[in-house]
């Protein structure tokens, strides 16, 4: 299958920081895929790069369109949050329907509408009269309710309380995605999102760390937690990234078998976040 | 295992895609909502000449006219002086409006939101020229001369309630001043068009006080060109556009007396005479219009490529 994008060799600069500095990457159709790094890390260079709206060195296809010079193509296929803080202020709910209802073809009004019952706003309300929490609803419902084939989502649920950034996996989980579609994301709060990636890709100061499946994961990545005892023996097997927890140690392995190393301490699989931190921490 | 069936999510988008409005029509109502000014203030400025209308104590000074062709003057001077207000709201509602379209948005990032929609740059940009030089100028239009024809039947109305009698009403007359509006504002609209677009540019380009940076550049250089040649050719350049326009929608007066009747007379020969044609003819016009088409292609391109959000 043809890959939704396709980065060869990616590189942004801005004066002397490298935002991207040879990002090489693809994503296959009908994946979620979390864009991992820290503040910096080029993650938000990278979004804009695929959206085309930052120039760039390297080869980049989206959907088997050059996101620079077939923009206006690429978006009738293309969904983004950049953030959800960017609906004008101005704006009435019925106007940002009829707004999108009158460009795009690919909304589905009565979709947005179904959504939109769902929940508290009112047609006539103003983006400045709404909560946080009410806008992203707003953007979500408008969004969702466009048949597109690549969601790209730069921290969509940035300043909303936990309720909110629940409720918005779950709609996305459940009422949207499909394996038609695929979604990109970023997040800071790695930890919420953990269960529906399928794919992972760690940036750091522009460089991509590990961009792999989640399901290869397991295999390739393994936690050691081991008391003072086993230290020496463990640190051995040359794990890649050793922490302090509670006098205890955590370990990470990259390519050892759980068999070996389960003679030394618990053994399981890291978590995102926690080997999110391994690597980056190593590096 | 069957076929599956198409779902109806994937059908829905054809139907939708069938019953989709022209996308331009929705990008001119967007700037109607965000900028409610433009219809607001033409709107606000009708309505108190028409409260001015029923309620102010105008009355036609029959003293400066008594030959029916005076009178006449007299009319189309009075429906000329009602129209003015509505001349200066164009006037400052497209210039706000001009320096403020591609600003606010960048200014509120509501850009990312306006970019996550399949309407090009080149489209967006156009259907705010459209609304800055053609929507608008021709609503004004219409609106002042609804209002004009609304306030002169209010005062006929009144003259006749008051049986003063002493009213005129000429509609070849009114007909005539709309004819020359309507030339007066194409002309104001072309001659204006490099300004226009100027404001454009800067609106697209500044990353803030638009306004600053659409007064530097021309003080700049008609300061720098004084200082390194003592000459003050921007100068008369930027004077000649702001003000020009007005040296050829004048049409050259006949002989002017200082007497009332003679003014009367002719200002009657000033409605009967003008022509559009010499406005039209004058190069600088359309090499203005020309200017404003690459600082508009300038203006696309740095929306495309501009990236500060």
């Amino acid at each position: 299958m043809t890959a939704v994008i396709e980065a060869r060799g990616l590189r942004k600069s801005y004066g002397s920081n490298r935002a991207l500095d040879d990002v090489t990457f693809s994503v296959a159709p009908g994946r979620i895929v979390g864009m991992i790094g820290a503040n910096g890390a080029g993650k938000t260079t990278a979004l804009k790069a695929i959206l085309g709206l930052t120039s760039f060195k390297g080869e980049l296809t989206v959907l088997g369109r050059n996101p620079r010079t077939q923009r206006d193509d690429l978006m009738r296929d293309v969904c983004f949050v950049a953030d959800v803080a960017v609906l004008p202020q101005w704006f009435k709910v019925s106007q940002a329907l009829d707004y999108v209802a009158g460009v795009h073809p690919r909304f589905n009004r009565a979709r947005a509408e179904e959504f939109l019952s769902k929940t508290d706003l009112k047609m006539k309300s103003r983006v400045r009269e709404l909560s946080r929490g009410m806008v992203t609803q707003l953007h979500l419902a408008l969004i969702l309710a466009i048949d597109a084939r690549l969601l790209v989502l730069d921290e969509p649920t940035l300043g909303l309380d936990l309720l909110y950034r629940r409720q918005f996996y779950d709609t996305l989980l459940n009422d949207y995605f499909d394996k038609e579609r695929t979604i990109l994301l970023t997040t800071h709060q790695v930890e919420e999102i953990e269960h529906l990636l399928t794919d992972v890709l760690f940036l750091r100061q522009g460089k991509v760390m590990l961009a792999a499946p989640v399901e290869t994961l397991a295999e390739q990545y393994v936690q050691l937690t081991v008391g003072p005892d086993e230290v020496e023996a463990a640190r051995a097997l040359r794990p890649f990234y050793e922490r302090e927890i509670f006098g205890r140690t955590a370990m990470f392995f990259e390519g050892q078998s759980p068999e070996t190393l389960a003679q030394l301490g618990d053994v399981r699989s890291p978590s995102i976040a926690d080997l999110f931190v391994a690597k980056m921490q190593a590096a | 295992m069957s076929t599956p069936e198409p779902t109806p999510d994937a059908i829905a988008p054809v139907a939708v895609a069938e019953r989709h409005p022209p996308v331009l029509r929705t990008l001119i109502r967007r700037e109607f909502w965000e900028h409610r000014a433009l219809w607001i203030a033409p709107l606000s400025v009708a309505a108190l000449l028409l409260i001015g209308a029923i309620i102010g104590k105008v009355s036609f000074d029959s003293s400066l006219a008594t030959l029916p062709e005076q009178r006449r003057a007299l009319f189309g001077v009075y429906m000329t002086l009602a129209s003015i207000p509505q001349y200066i709201t164009l006037l400052l509602t497209t210039t706000i409006y001009a320096g403020d379209c591609l600003y606010t948005e960048r200014k509120d990032r509501s850009i990312l939101f306006w970019k996550s929609m399949p309407v090009s740059d080149r489209l967006t940009v156009l259907s705010k020229l459209l609304v800055v030089m053609v929507i608008v100028p021709l609503g004004i239009y219409l609106i002042s001369g609804v209002t004009t024809l609304l306030s002169s039947g209010i005062y006929v109305v009144r003259a006749w309630q008051d049986h003063t009698g002493d009213t005129y009403w000429d509609a070849a007359t009114w007909l005539r001043i709309q004819g020359i509006s309507l030339v007066a504002v194409v002309a104001g609209v072309l001659w204006y068009a490099p300004v226009t677009a100027f404001l454009m540019l800067v609106s697209a380009w500044a990353r803030r006080n638009v306004w600053l940076w659409v007064l530097l550049p021309p003080v700049v250089l008609i300061m720098l060109e004084r200082i390194a040649l003592g000459t003050n050719y921007v100068m008369n350049v930027v004077w000649y556009r702001l003000g020009g326009v007005f040296a050829y929608t004048q049409p050259a007066a006949p002989g002017v007396g200082d007497a009332a009747g003679q003014q009367a007379r002719s200002l009657n020969l000033l409605f009967a005479n003008v022509d559009p044609f010499p406005v039209f003819a004058n190069i600088d016009l359309w090499l203005g219009v020309g200017v404003a088409v690459l600082l508009i292609v300038a203006t696309i391109r740095i929306r495309q490529y501009r990236d500060d959000t």
